[in-house]
Order: structure tokens, then sequence, then C-alpha cells
């Protein structure tokens, strides 16, 4: 029965190889060259771009950082002109996200090419890399869930990501940060918001560092959203609330240091911190709650903040108040002693947002540098009085 | 002779309609015979037949896809229901933001009332988080969002865009009647005014490089920038378009525009009905000159 299909196969390639002029042996050469000519470039890694020359960021303050968002960008030659521009700004601190699930794919499959590009890229450039990590992979959690959904049972596994993590990259790292503002019912999976259950997770998280390879690498908690969501909101709790319930349940024994937003909405940089106000000194809240619960040698690492200049949104700022704005939070974060750095959202989308998070960055797409980039570079040089 | 391949081991001869046959058995040898009239054994009409229903195959769906419109029954429901579902991000004036009552109010707010209206219900506004307003399309939780909303083409396998109803790009503004600028080369050693740090900031940097002896004069804010040129101490103005349209009343005038930004309206993209119910509403409104009227009582004058 079989026989007849393949001899009609046999039939239709020598007519094939007739009529494009071709003996029927070479089809034969001929078709699989084809395939792989045409398959081949999709198979292949992108090309590969030359690290350069070991560099060192030039800066008058060294506390000076940009969330970068290199996540989505795939491009290996943009990953390194974002770094280089992050350089050449002044700024020689990075947090960058790692998901999860983009590295672990299938269990216990990891696939590192894509963070080997930005922290090989950012080393060479000079710059601290902080790692956010998160993002659960589809196989850790139930069919159509959301990805900041973590079932308990698999919590177990995030510890071995951040173990495999921090065993690769060792101290090319500075830090890890486990999860992101998982006071929000958004990033918790849409689950009740547990700064117990969180505490917990970090515990895995801090135990899994401690007995990997590079013990050394700090290890942060979550930065909360600064939110003044009302008692019995299910979607966030305040954010110095969840910090004491964190702290209650041990978390000041479980990290190296506090990983913090401080947005400063439409206030200015020296707006006085208020436990009913969102600004960018609440992040001094954050810190008196540490000292006064024994933990005031914990340093916080500010991992997001600034302000937005979009024209019309009514939380953005003038595109000159945005300026003033983010030189003087460089200054007070350089100011206060138990703050390790500042980086603010965001250096630069891979593609326009086409909303008002497009006027939170400091360079364009297609990296023309923004106003605000260009003023923050003078400022890191010593050519602006202030 | 000019001849096309056929799916069959022969080919159609264009210019005489004959289908020149080349047979398995006869590999080779041409076989000519008229392609609608005869054709030469049981096995060609057989390989006729399966090329028709094989191009059958492919068109009827695609033709299926391309002329009947997908519809999911959304404006039908809203007619029932009475009311047309709003989702915008009441933070955006003036196009969409809550007054001094806590009553949402903008330009948006008026048009959705007036599209509404077309299709004889009323309009319920649900305030979302930007972030949020296409998962909310999604989700069915608004039937049309409308709030200051740019077109972006990642999202058109999900959602359909109406006709665009204001271009909030960067505009050049001029003095009205001052004739000497239509061009961007026109302002070759001219004074413009732009906001320091601003897009129409990069619009003047881009400007500077290209034309030579063009002044920029930043100033802190887009109205500074206005008045700048109201004074006479500049040529032109870099805005963007909000505060361009708002000086019109004051004897300026957008000579052109620099860049685009479109704003439309978007509904689910099964919600063919309603798509080509708010298109002719948009239609009918720009062509009364009432979405002309609302841009001036919103934007004139306040920005």
């Amino acid at each position: 029965m079989l026989q007849k299909p393949i001899k009609h196969v046999g039939v239709y390639a020598d007519r094939l190889a007739t009529t494009v002029g071709i003996t029927p042996v070479a089809l034969v050469w001929l078709l699989p060259l084809l395939f792989i000519l045409l398959f081949l470039p999709a198979a292949m890694p992108p090309r590969a771009i030359e690290l350069g020359p070991q560099r060192t960021t030039v800066t008058i303050n060294p506390k000076m950082g940009v969330h970068t968002r290199l996540t989505d960008e795939v491009e290996p030659w943009k990953i390194k002109r974002t770094l280089e521009m992050v350089r050449e700004m002044g700024a020689p601190w990075i947090v960058e996200y790692f998901p999860w699930a983009y590295r672990e794919p299938f269990p216990g499959f990891f696939d590192w090419r894509h963070s080997d590009l930005v922290i090989d890229h950012a080393n060479r450039q000079g710059l601290t890399v902080i790692a956010r990590l998160g993002f659960v992979p589809e196989w850790a959690r139930p069919t159509d869930s959301a990805s900041s959904y973590l079932p308990p049972e698999h919590a177990a596994d995030f510890g071995d990501y951040v173990r495999a993590f921090v065993d690769r990259y060792g101290d090319r790292v500075a830090a890890v940060i486990i999860w992101n503002e998982p006071n929000l019912a958004l990033e918790w999976g849409f689950q009740p918001i547990d700064p117990e259950g969180y505490t917990r997770l970090l515990t895995v998280a801090y135990q899994n560092v401690q007995q990997s390879d590079h013990p050394g690498v700090k290890v942060l908690g979550g930065a909360l959203a600064p939110t003044l969501a009302p008692p019995g909101s299910d979607q966030a709790l305040n954010d110095l609330i969840y910090l004491q319930r964190m702290l209650y349940a041990g978390a000041g024994e479980v990290m190296d240091g506090l990983a913090a937003h401080a947005y400063g909405w439409s206030f200015p940089a020296d707006d006085p911190p208020d436990p009913d106000v969102i600004n960018f000194r609440r992040i001094e809240l954050v810190h008196q709650l540490l000292v006064d619960n024994g933990h005031g040698d914990l340093p916080i690492y500010i991992t997001e903040g600034g302000w937005n200049d979009h024209p019309r949104w009514t939380r953005a700022v003038k595109p000159a108040q945005r300026i003033d704005n983010t030189l003087r939070a460089y200054e007070l974060a350089q100011g206060w002693p138990w703050a390790e750095m500042a980086a603010l959202w965001a250096f630069r989308y891979p593609w326009p947002a086409r909303t008002y998070l497009d006027y939170y960055t400091f360079v364009t797409p297609d990296f023309e540098p923004k106003p605000i980039y260009l003023e923050i570079q003078r400022y890191s040089r010593g050519e602006l009085e202030r | 002779m000019s001849m096309v391949r056929g799916l069959g081991y022969g080919m159609w001869d264009l210019g005489s309609g004959i289908w020149v046959q080349r047979s398995g058995a006869n590999f080779g040898k041409l076989h000519t015979t008229h392609c609608f009239s005869r054709v030469t054994g049981h096995a060609s009409r057989f390989k006729l037949y399966v090329t028709i229903l094989i191009l059958l195959a492919f068109l009827i769906p695609l033709l299926w896809t391309l002329l009947i419109p997908r519809d999911d029954g959304t404006l039908a429901a809203i007619q029932q229901r009475g009311t047309l579902r709003v989702g915008l991000d009441a933070s955006f004036p003036p196009f969409e933001t809550i007054d001094d009552s806590g009553q949402i109010v903008g330009l948006d707010v008026d048009m959705a009332r007036a599209l509404a209206a077309d299709v004889g219900v009323e309009a319920e506004f649900v305030n979302i988080g930007f972030d949020g307003l296409y998962d909310a399309l999604l989700a069915r939780r608004v039937d049309i969002v409308i709030s200051g909303l740019p077109y972006d083409p990642r999202w058109t396998q999900d959602v359909a865009y109406t006709r665009n109803y204001f271009n909030a790009g960067q505009v050049l503004v001029t003095r009205t009647g001052d004739e000497m600028i239509t061009t961007v080369e026109d302002l070759h050693g001219r004074r413009v005014a732009v906001e320091w740090g601003s897009q129409a900031d990069m619009e003047g940097r881009r400007l500077e490089r290209d034309l030579s002896g063009l002044t920029i004069l930043r100033q802190a804010t887009a109205a500074e920038a206005l008045e700048t040129l109201l004074n006479d101490q500049a040529d032109a103005a870099i805005v963007d378009a909000v505060s361009g349209v708002s000086a019109v009343p004051r004897g300026l005038r957008i000579a052109i525009y620099l860049t685009d930004e479109w704003y439309a309206a978007a509904v689910h993209i099964d919600s063919q009905a309603l798509l080509e119910a708010v298109n002719q509403s948009l239609e009918r409104l720009d062509a009364s000159g009432h979405m002309a009227e609302m841009q001036a009582a919103w934007l004139h004058g306040k920005y």
C-alpha cells in the first residue's frame, strides 16, 4: 500500500527536475540545500556584538542610576547602545528585570542567552547591575492564571531559579530583588494581599542565596508600590502598613536591604514626607519604619521613581520641573547615608508605549536623547551650577 | 505566446485559451486542447476539478473573512440596554477630567454623548486607569474606549479603531496673517520659541541641526512660548496641538503639523456594527461642524 505514494513522489520529483531543467540527482541535493538556506537564518542566534573595551562611569554622584527596560529588547546592538548611553549620562547603576518565565521555560531547563547579553554589556560599560526577579512560568502556575501568581507549592521552584541566577552571575550582579510591588493585587496574582505570605517567599529566596556559590550577593526585599489605598481595598494595601506587617513577620532577618519605589507625582522633590501623601520623600518614612523596628542598618535601594512630563496627564509636571526634580532627587539620594543608590524609571522603552508612559523616559526608542538626558549628563559632569 | 503554468502538467496559453497538456505517459510531448470545450483524457479533467476545489477551499474562507463583517451583537445589546458604556481615564484634560463637582467632563465626554445619542441611547462613563482601558474593552466591561487614545498598530488584532478625530502632534504656530512661514524651510534665520525640555524642544533641536541661522528660544512653559510669539519676540512657536488650537482665538494660527499623533476611539474587533455606527456618527459630527464647535468650546483660549 505504501509503495504507490512513494512511487508517485519519485515520478513527481522526476517531472519537477525535468521542468526546472536539472537532473533528478541534482534535485536530491538542491532541495535540502534550499531548505537549509531558508530556515537556517531563523535558527541562528543573533549576530554577536563586540563587548568593546572595559569602561568606567565618570560622575560627581555615584548613587545615580536608572531602571533600564531591556527585557523585551532582542537586538544585541540596541542592548549595548542603551548601556553605553547610560554610562555616558553618568549613571553607574542600573536595575533590570530578568523574568523567571523567560529564563526557565521548562522545569530545570535554563536559557541564559539574553541575560548573559545584558549583564556582559552592562559590566563592560562599568555599570553595577541590580536584578529584579519575578514572572512565574506557565508550568509553575494554574492554566489561565496571572503571571504574578506563584502558588505556595511552587515557592521552592522560584527559590531554585534565584539560586541558579546567583550561581551563574555571582558578584557580577550586586543584588537581586525578590518580586515587585507585592502590595498590589495585580502583582500578587490577584490573590488576597498577604505580607506574611510574601515574607515566606523572601525567606525561601534568601536561604537559597545563602546556600549558593555566591552568598555575598545581596537579597533585597521587593519594592512596594507607594499607595494610599483605603483599608479593606482588595486592590492594594498601604505600603507603610504592608512593610510593618512584613517586619512583624520577620522580613528584617531575611534581607540584606530593601528595594523601594519613590515617585514624585506632581510634587517637587523637596516636598516633605507625609504618610497621607505620595511624593518622593515618602522614602524617608520607609527608612524611619525600618529604624523603628530595629533595622535601621538595612540600606534602601531606590529601584524605581521619578516624574512624568506628559503635557496633559494630571499627575505629570512640566518638562522643566521634571528636570529640576530629577536632579534634586539624585542630590537628595546622595545625601542620605541609608540610601545605597537611586535608579529612576525608565531609561528607554524598546518601542513607543503611545501613552503618558513615554514621558517617563530619558531617551526615545530610536536613541535620541531627550533634554532631560542632556541635563543629567551635564549635572553628572559637574557642568551645572546648582 | 504567453503561458501561465497550471497546477497539473501543462499550461494555459493566455493568447488562445488553449490548455497545453503534458501527460504523464508522454511527458515531454505536447497535446493541445481548448480549455473550455474539450479536455484531453479523464485524468486531466479530474485534475481540473481537484484544482478548482482546492482554489475554492482557499477562496471561500478568505472571501468570508474579508467581505462578511464580524459582529458580536454589541450594538444591539447597547440599544437593548439603553446605554453606551464608555471607558475613559478621567485624568487627561481637556479630553476627560473630573470637575469641581465630581462630574466627568471634557471633549471626549461631549463627543461620547453625541455618539450615544446617534444610536438612540445615553452614555455611561466608566473611569479606568489608562493602562487598563484595552483590557476593560476586551473583557467587555465597556463597549467603547474614548479617552484621548492614540492609534496603536500593536492592538489591531484585538480592537478596531474608529475614524481619527483629533491630531495631537507637535505644531508650528505663527501669527495670523503671517504668510512668510508656510514650510519648515521658511524658518531659516528665524526665532522659534519652545517649552524647555518638551517634545517641542526636541523638534526644535532637530530643526536646529538641519536649518542654518535658526534660533531656538527656550521658555519655561508652552504658554510662555506662545506669549513670546504674541509679543513679537519670536517668529514662530512649536507647541503641542492642544496648546496650538487653544491659541487660535488670540491671533495665532497653526501653520504646519510637524508630527502626527492621531486620537481615535476603539471598539472590540468583533463589534463591527458598532464600529460602523460610530464612524457614521463621527462623519456626521465633522460634516455638520459640531465636532469643530466642541473642540472650540473645550480648547479655545484655555491652554
